[in-house]
């Protein structure tokens, strides 16, 4: 009927919010007439409402009961209320404990949150009914839109909707007024923190429901054990580099750090002055230690009023990475920071490229861009490009022969037989450790980047004020659109090889006999 | 007799069926919601022995309609076949008993465990009960259930199953439902249409009181100037009256 899709797999088991039946429990303790938290009277025209407690009596009570500051007791609150165990009657839509005289009440325990009874649709198109039918137009737009949505999805059941709305009201009627408000309030919470309003959060949200349970026994079928075979097969063949090796790094630097190495450069590596010096202190003892990585800040401290960046300045050229004459000095500095963020920078490249044609050495970063350039190229394009990038570089007394290890170089070779995208990713790696490991420091030291450093200028701070700045968020317009940057770039290239094109002395003579 | 004659006779028989279930689907449906209304009450400062007596009669007489219910409309599936007229009323029924008794099985499963843990053996589990401001006991939601007609005169007979083995037997009737008649969900249309049931002109004077006592509270604290008095109309001052 209803479509049963997430059954309880393990939830029994393992339930993700042990914390509802403790909190249960607290308010059973809570909720006492002798020992639990004051309660008073809610007056209203025509009558009164006992067992209404105010926030800071909350407070006091849970200090005082769980000897625990104010602080985490104003948590602890705002943790009954979010999940729906007390509601407040104030600002109902706003689950949060309020540490003022502001009043709340007790959830009756049908309507405590469970993590095994999800609130149903069906439980919520009916309630959605109800307040429709006792007064039209009170639902708000975003239950307009889940009752729409609900007559369409549950439509099969609609008539038993209504019913059971008409039914439901019917039945209230017949207790005193009073009892109805209470009931209406905290129906209403209930709702609130199981169906919340859109843009806020329910405490309810646990995440995904597992689709199997995590503590039953897989069946060893016969595709478990082929599973199994596949996995430890892989296992097996995988060759065995320790990530110390591969990384060059310190010998007890874990896997974990390795991974963080990897995936974040510019924030695990410590700055420059410090890695200098731990270089100068490597240097002596013969073996490089780096200290734990520590993140260093991955810009200037106070970027707000600094460089110009695009999205102030509302140039949308300054979007895509070009090559200036004159990087600021910031750019100059994060070049330093990994070998990556070098190469990413388009004048950082440039000016390592220039280092390195300096040194007699270019093949490597030759290589490197060769391969960037078959990973990211076009798929027709790959085998082409392997030719060239192997008659170049790798193929025995090439004129830019890179010198990549026996094993590498074999396999790379064999893998250019049927060349794809990632043919070279083996040796790209080689060449990217070796240009890190040993060229990168050399170029830090080296004048040529100490003459960029010197000739990078410093922006000058932008002067817009605060208002000055969300006027200018206002008024973004979008940047160039994609097509006209690609006929920019055609056209360019058509320009370029009219340029180049090889000169048709009948057609220019023709020309000139035109013009004449 | 000819066949003529037997045939009317046949389909006003048949008629009368089909009205007779609605009536117990109708009836089913009070019952149903006059059980979750009392069902609300438990665990709170209004519960009692009383309260799970009434729940206790209450879903028996549910089972009771259950049951026949549950026979009739089998019976006049087996007997229309597709194309009758009466055919698509009693599949709209089918469905509809489908989904009160889901719904029904639901109540019954949180009653169990709301039992379980508010226990009324001894007297100092009443301090247990959640003080929640209702004053009232569910005793008139249970006489409104009470006034319920079961079309079928079944009487005593049928034992009625304990509060566990009825959520088990709903169960088992469920999923025996499901395999045994095939009728797709989306072949049944509502007779409502959307929006429909809210436009009523008798619209109780209470429920625009129910709604704006509601709002009362929702009244934010800045305005304590505002004098308030015990005059009806003046609601907007009168959360504050707990001040003195």
């Amino acid at each position: 009927m209803t479509i049963k899709l997430i059954r309880d797999h393990g939830q029994h088991y393992r339930p993700r919010m042990a914390c509802l039946k403790k909190v249960e429990a607290l308010l059973i303790e809570m909720q006492d007439p002798k020992s639990g938290v004051n309660s008073s009277e809610q007056k209203l025209s025509v009558t009164s409402i006992p067992h209404v407690i105010a926030g800071k009596d909350i407070i006091a009570w849970i200090t005082s009961h769980m000897k625990v500051d104010t602080q985490e007791a104003q948590a602890v609150g705002t943790m009954l209320v979010a999940f729906g165990f007390i509601y407040p009657l104030q600002d109902p839509k706003k689950l949060i404990l309020k540490a003022d005289g502001s009043f709340y009440r007790f959830q009756t325990p049908y309507f405590w949150p469970a993590q095994k009874w999800k609130a149903q649709d069906t439980d919520y198109a009916i309630y959605l009914a109800k307040r429709n039918i006792r007064k039209k137009g009170i639902l708000d737009e975003y239950e307009q839109e889940r009752y729409e949505k609900f007559y369409k999805w549950l439509n099969h059941k609609w008539d038993f909707i209504v019913n059971q709305a008409k039914e439901q009201n019917r039945a209230g009627k017949q207790r005193t007024k009073a009892d109805r408000v209470v009931f209406d309030c905290q129906e209403r919470a209930y709702w609130i923190v199981h169906r919340p309003p859109p843009e806020t959060h329910s405490a309810m949200d646990y995440g995904v429901d597992r689709l199997f349970d995590p503590n039953a026994e897989e069946e060893k079928t016969s595709y478990y054990y082929r599973r199994i075979i596949i996995f430890t097969q892989q296992a097996i063949m995988r060759p065995k580099v320790k990530s110390t090796v591969s990384l060059g790094a310190n010998p007890w630097q874990t896997d974990d750090d390795a991974y963080w190495t990897l995936n974040m450069p510019e924030v695990c590596q410590p700055e420059p002055a410090e890695r200098n010096k731990q270089k100068a202190q490597g240097k002596q003892d013969g073996v490089v230690w780096s200290t734990v990585p520590q993140p260093s800040p991955r810009g200037p401290p106070d970027s707000t009023r600094s460089a110009p960046s695009p999205h102030l300045l509302q140039c949308s050229e300054l979007f895509e990475p070009c090559i200036v004459d004159l990087p600021t000095k910031m750019t100059v500095e994060r070049w330093s920071f990994s070998f990556l963020e070098l190469l990413r920078d388009p004048c950082g490249r440039a000016n390592f490229r220039l280092f390195l044609k300096k040194e007699f050495s270019g093949e490597n970063l030759a290589f490197w861009e060769a391969a960037e350039e078959l990973k990211w190229g076009a798929a027709s394009a790959i085998s082409e490009k392997a030719e060239t990038v192997f008659k170049m570089f790798l193929a025995p007394g090439a004129p830019r022969w890179i010198n990549v290890d026996g094993r590498t170089m074999a396999l790379t070779v064999k893998g250019l037989q049927c060349p794809h995208r990632y043919v070279l990713d083996a040796a790209q790696t080689h060449i990217f450790m070796l240009m890190k490991k040993d060229t990168f420091y050399r170029y830090l030291k080296s004048p040529v980047y100490k003459d960029m450093q010197k000739k990078a200028i410093s922006p000058a701070p932008h002067n817009f004020t605060e208002a000055q700045l969300e006027q200018n968020s206002r008024n973004r317009k979008p940047g160039l659109h994609p097509f006209v940057t690609w006929q920019r770039q055609q056209e360019e290239k058509a320009r370029a090889a009219a340029a180049t094109a090889p000169i048709d002395i009948k057609k220019l003579i023709a020309n000139k006999l035109e013009r004449q | 007799m000819n066949r003529w004659q037997r045939s009317v006779g046949e389909i006003q028989a048949r008629r009368k069926q089909v009205s007779k279930c609605e009536h117990a689907q109708s009836a089913l449906g009070r019952v149903t919601a006059c059980y979750q209304q009392m069902a609300t009450s438990l665990g709170s400062n209004t519960d009692g022995s009383s309260l799970r007596e009434e729940l206790e009669r209450t879903r028996a007489l549910a089972h009771r309609i259950c049951t026949g219910l549950h026979q009739s409309l089998l019976a006049l599936l087996v007997e229309t076949e597709q194309g009758q007229e009466d055919r698509e009323q009693v599949e709209r029924l089918w469905v509809l008993f489908l989904s009160c008794l889901e719904s029904f099985q639901q109540d019954l499963r949180r009653v169990s465990t709301l039992e379980e843990i508010f226990p009324l053996t001894q007297r100092k589990d009443r301090q247990a009960l959640v003080n929640t401001g209702a004053v009232g006991g569910g005793s008139e939601v249970a006489s409104r259930a009470a006034t319920v007609q079961v079309p079928w005169a079944t009487g005593d007979e049928e034992p009625r199953p304990d509060l566990r083995a009825h959520v088990v037997e709903i169960d088992g009737l469920l999923q025996e439902m499901l395999r045994s008649v095939n009728i797709p969900l989306w072949s049944v249309e509502p007779t409502q249409k959307a929006w429909a049931e809210a436009c009523k002109d008798g619209q109780d004077e209470l429920e625009d009181v129910l709604e704006e006592m509601m709002e009362v509270e929702v009244v934010s604290q800045d305005n304590r100037a505002s004098g308030c008095c015990s005059h009806s109309t003046c609601r907007l001052g009168c959360a504050f009256c707990l001040l003195n």
